[in-house]
């Protein structure tokens, strides 16, 4: 048992499911970080309407990048 | 005869401009605060990096884009170490296009927030980097003692554009204001401002 689970994890395209996931994991975290920044940056100076586009495209972006993050979950 | 030594103010009246996406440089901007904003206090100019100084960035980007699509032709004569399935390549290649996303988006961000303020009666300089490092510097007008600027190189002559210096007396002394489009009207804006500050 412990035998076969060793051997599935050293096979290389688990090494790359794996290294993938965690990528996209990071990936995940930087997207959060870029909308947060660009609420933060909204606070100290704000430009009427493209200000508020700007943080809805940092938001449809996180929104992609956890789909991707999830997509590799189910399909890889 | 034509009085030559009046003052012509029409090169920067006051006509309220709405900023757009891609403002650089505002006169009398409309729809623009910034966090301490006083009732009383008005932006008079606003200013960020002309938008020409963005083109390394989005030609690098350009190319990363079309990177995929010639590797795809020369495909045949690249050897992988290894087989990948379809699945594999296709959340690589979604993957690729949202780094290329994230890197364009993260410039553009860069430049957009990177902004100068002059109101009518402080300077505001917000500088962001990096993505997590921001500055904001703000002093008033009565402790500007000199502006000037400078304008080096070919494609700033041919741009017009330049770097906008303002000495102060208070704790950081230099306030810059880089690679900004007609420094030389930015420069005139602040020293009438200096100007009326110090004679009230």
């Amino acid at each position: 048992m412990l035998e076969s689970t060793l051997s599935m994890a050293l096979e290389p395209l688990f090494i790359t499911k794996l290294i993938f996931l965690i990528v996209l994991g990071m990936y995940s975290a930087f997207a959060f970080v870029l909308s947060s920044q660009i609420k933060t940056m909204n606070a100290i100076v704000e430009i009427k309407n493209s200000s508020a586009l700007l943080y809805a495209v940092s938001l449809i972006h996180l929104v992609l990048v956890l789909s991707l993050f999830i997509a590799g979950l189910v399909i890889l | 005869m034509p009085d030559i030594f009046v003052k012509d103010d029409t090169i920067h009246a006051t006509n309220n401009q709405p900023l757009t996406f891609f403002s650089a440089f505002c006169k009398d901007p409309l729809g623009v605060r910034f966090q301490s904003q006083e009732d009383n206090e008005k932006v008079i100019l606003f200013v960020r990096k002309h938008f020409i100084t963005n083109i390394s960035w989005i030609l690098t980007g350009a190319i990363f884009f079309f990177l995929p699509p010639v590797i795809q032709i020369f495909k045949a004569y690249i050897l992988l170490p290894f087989y990948l399935p379809n699945q594999y390549v296709f959340l690589l290649i979604l993957f690729y296009y949202g780094l290329v996303f994230s890197y364009l988006f993260s410039q553009f961000i860069t430049w957009y927030y990177t902004v100068s303020l002059v109101t009518n009666k402080r300077i505001v300089d917000v500088d962001f980097f990096y993505l997590l490092y921001h500055d904001v510097a703000i002093t008033k007008l009565d402790l500007v003692e000199d502006v000037h600027y400078k304008k080096t190189g070919f494609f700033s002559s041919f741009y017009n554009y330049g770097d906008v210096y303002v000495q102060t007396a208070a704790e950081r002394g230099l306030f810059d204001f880089l690679q900004i489009p007609k420094p030389e009207i930015a420069v005139e804006i602040i020293g009438d401002l200096i100007g009326k500050q110090n004679h009230a």
